[in-house]
């Protein structure tokens, strides 16, 4: 299996654009639903926990979902409180939040091989 | 030459393929074990007549093919126990079918949410994603809104038209959640996976309580399990059970001795050794986020977590000391300075019964024992129930402590929650709430009895008694948890119903209901003022009266002459009449009369009318119609 550093990135990259295009086309599908679901309740916090690399996928997975349940929270809870509300922008918050996590994982990745050989 | 011996050795060490083929057939027997069961569970779903339930709840209409479906994955579990090693998808397997047998029976045969709790929580969802708004005058829900801004945020962005599309599948939605971090508990306590897959079982099998539908105490209990989780797996060294050595010193020195050692010497958990400092940051980190937001979402849950924490640093079991200061400055920040618009109402309900244990208790427990005889029944048997399974526990206890197992933790863990029964009888729920908080460390502890250091000479016994433990279990959830199914479901008449309600009814108007058990406020929520004709004075009146319905009427055109304008509408279903006789509210029937006595009064006219539900508007002055 071929690896390579921001395969996780690109990854979150894509399914952020399928999301984003179903939900700013206003498309209503079980599609939607279940890709959206899935997304909002592993990925935000996955792309974190995977920082710290703990090697147990069960408590990984724990950790991430809860993770995720915080950040689905509160980021919106944020934009409620400050009287600027909108799921688009709770939606761009999010993903930015991920990309940022799974973006950090990837230059760490990226610079590891260099230092090993260093 | 090396490398034939080696392969000679390894094919003596091989079992006979005679074993090998016996162990085949008896994994195909206990799957196709399991799969009938799930076959016979699906079956029985469709021979469930909800119309026919009576107070004793879903157990008074289940086919008897339910029970034999529960009995064969029993059976299949517990016989897969005894090889786990070799058979450990066969036992996953089971456990998973178990959640779904035991959760997934009412979203399925019931075609609307239960729970009018639950249609409350998507009004709520839908208040916020219609006007962005958190609104704490309204009610306590704006308090602590954090599920609600979430499950706004979800339902917006999966482009669904309302929450309750969602609220449906919550119960199986949480019980499948919560399995992880179950899993990590129980697998940081014991090494024995036969033990971990016993104290799931258990788990899932005494879950009675219901408080896994769509609600924040749902989402709060799997937030409050990984962090426990979290801080079990890497932060506690659990102790041994046994009883404190005698002080051969004085006692004040030998008191005073054991809390310098325990202000002095952190104890570091195996785990906690092997991570780098990143990690450790990265974990706490993510334990007071956790935190942060478990506080902002439910009332009860951020002070079940701080008892917890508290417990395992106050008894030594922990090196992070400062985590219950930190989930107390959040708490307390959020309640300070997010929550005000509640306290100032409530402070003397939040804090008057802080220490009354009998009243807290009472109120919990004796009060309960009313209604209909057969929902006394079902008092009565939840009582019992929670007793064995605390029972049970004990036993476990015993016999971990003479096991000397490492369990000091988890026993603290399953203890704690007990002092919020010191300070808040919480609606009358809070046993309820305790019962769920301690569930999993009581599991785990009843897991002892049946775990893999029973001496294999008794492993028939071990096994024939777990499967009648089980069975015992597994019944008497079904009565517990179903108990009040008449009572909590929705049909599709309550729903269609209430959702005219909402068509005929314009922003501002009265809406009255007989009383307060129907699928209302799932939508505009602080649109409508709401009344309820059963918590009135003249239907307490009424009651003493032998039932006399003038002056109930009376006060109802006098609420409903209140709506001006807008309107008022008065809403009678069959939810509210199973209710209010369910739990003894008014006398059998008492509901009806009303109806009929507001159908016969010309001072109202029917605007809908079916069998589950009819509403009524006030009649114009001289109008006919």
């Amino acid at each position: 299996m071929i690896r390579w550093p921001g395969r996780w990135f690109v990854t979150l990259f894509a399914a952020e654009g399928i999301i984003a295009i179903l939900f700013y086309a206003g498309v209503h599908s079980p599609v939607r639903v279940v890709g959206v679901l899935a997304f909002l309740l592993v990925c935000p916090g996955m792309a974190w926990i995977r920082l710290l690399r703990l090697a147990e996928p069960l408590t990984e997975v724990m950790l991430a979902i809860a993770l995720s349940v915080a950040i689905d929270a509160a980021l919106p809870g944020v934009l409620v409180y400050a009287g600027g509300w909108s799921a688009g922008g709770a939606l761009a918050a999010v993903f930015a939040l991920t990309l940022a996590g799974a973006a950090v994982e990837a230059v760490r990745d990226a610079r590891r091989p260099r230092r090993a050989a260093a | 030459m090396a490398n034939v011996a080696g392969v000679a050795g390894e094919a003596e060490r091989r079992p006979p393929a005679e074993v090998v083929m016996r162990s085949m057939r008896t994994y195909l027997a206990l799957s196709m074990l399991t799969a009938g069961g799930v076959f016979l569970w699906a079956i029985s779903l469709t021979e469930i007549d909800l119309r026919r339930m009576n107070d004793l709840g879903l157990v008074s209409v289940l086919p008897g093919k339910t029970y034999l479906a529960l009995a064969l994955v029993t059976i299949s579990f517990c016989l897969s126990l005894r090889e786990i090693e070799a058979r450990k998808p066969l036992v996953v397997a089971n456990v998973l079918v178990l959640i779904l047998m035991l959760y997934a029976i009412t979203p399925i045969v019931e075609h609307e949410p239960k729970l009018a709790a639950a249609w409350r929580h998507a009004g709520v969802i839908e208040q916020i994603t219609r006007t962005g708004h958190i609104d704490p005058r309204i009610d306590a829900y704006f308090d602590w809104p954090g599920f609600f801004i979430a499950g706004a945020f979800v339902t917006k962005a999966a482009g669904l038209g309302s929450a309750i599309t969602l609220a449906r599948w919550g119960p199986i939605f949480f019980n499948f959640l919560f399995l992880l971090p179950l899993l990590v508990i129980f697998r940081t306590a014991t090494r024995d996976e036969r033990a971990v897959w016993i104290a799931v079982w258990f788990f899932y099998a005494a879950n009675w309580v219901g408080q896994d539908y769509f609600s924040p105490q749902a989402l709060s209990f799997f937030l409050y399990l990984t962090v426990l989780a979290l801080m079990l797996r890497w932060f506690v060294r659990s102790g041994h059970l046994r009883l404190p050595a005698r002080p051969s010193i004085p006692k004040a020195a030998w008191v005073v001795g054991t809390v310098r050692s325990a202000v002095h010497k952190p104890p570091v958990a195996p785990a906690e050794r092997e991570l780098l400092p990143g990690q450790r940051v990265g974990l706490m980190l993510v334990a007071i986020i956790i935190l942060a937001v478990v506080a902002a979402m439910h009332q009860l849950t951020p002070f079940t977590i701080l008892l917890a924490l508290a417990a395992l640093v106050l008894a030594n079991q922990t090196s992070a000391r400062g985590l219950p200061l930190v989930a107390a400055v959040l708490t307390g920040a959020w309640i300070t300075f997010m929550a005000t618009a509640y306290l100032k109402g409530h402070l003397s309900t939040v804090t008057g019964k802080i220490g009354h244990l009998e009243e807290n208790v009472q109120s919990n427990v004796g009060s309960r024992l009313s209604g209909s005889p057969e929902h006394r029944e079902v008092a009565r048997e939840r009582l019992l129930f929670s007793a064995s399974v605390w029972g049970l526990s004990l036993l476990g206890a015993v016999r971990a402590f003479k096991d000397h197992r490492p369990y000091a933790a988890y026993l603290l863990l399953a203890a704690s929650p007990f002092a919020l029964v010191f300070l808040q009888p919480y609606g009358g729920e809070v046993v309820l709430r305790v019962y769920l908080f301690a569930l999993p460390f009581v599991a785990l502890l009843a897991s002892s009895l049946f775990d893999s250091t029973t001496a294999s000479t008794r492993a028939w016994l071990r096994t024939t008694v777990l499967i009648l433990v089980s069975a015992g279990l597994l019944g008497g959830n079904l009565i517990a948890r179903y108990g009040n199914e008449r009572l909590e479901y929705f049909t599709r008449g309550d729903v269609a119903a209430t959702r005219e309600l909402y068509r005929l009814a314009r922003p501002g108007a009265v809406l009255v209901a007989g009383a307060r058990n129907l699928p209302w406020k799932f939508k505009e929520y602080d649109e409508f003022k709401y009344r309820i004709v059963a918590e009135s004075e003249a239907w307490k009146r009424a009651e003493r009266t032998n039932g006399n319905m003038r002056p109930v009427l009376k006060e109802v055109e006098a609420i409903m002459k209140s709506g001006g304008s807008a309107g008022s509408y008065l809403i009678v279903t069959r939810s509210q009449k199973a209710y209010l006789e369910g739990f003894g509210f008014a006398p059998r029937g008492s509901l009806s009369r009303f109806q009929q006595a507001v159908a016969d009064s010309p001072a109202f006219r029917s605007v809908y009318a079916k069998p589950d539900g009819v509403i009524f508007v006030l009649r114009k002055r001289g109008s006919r119609r």
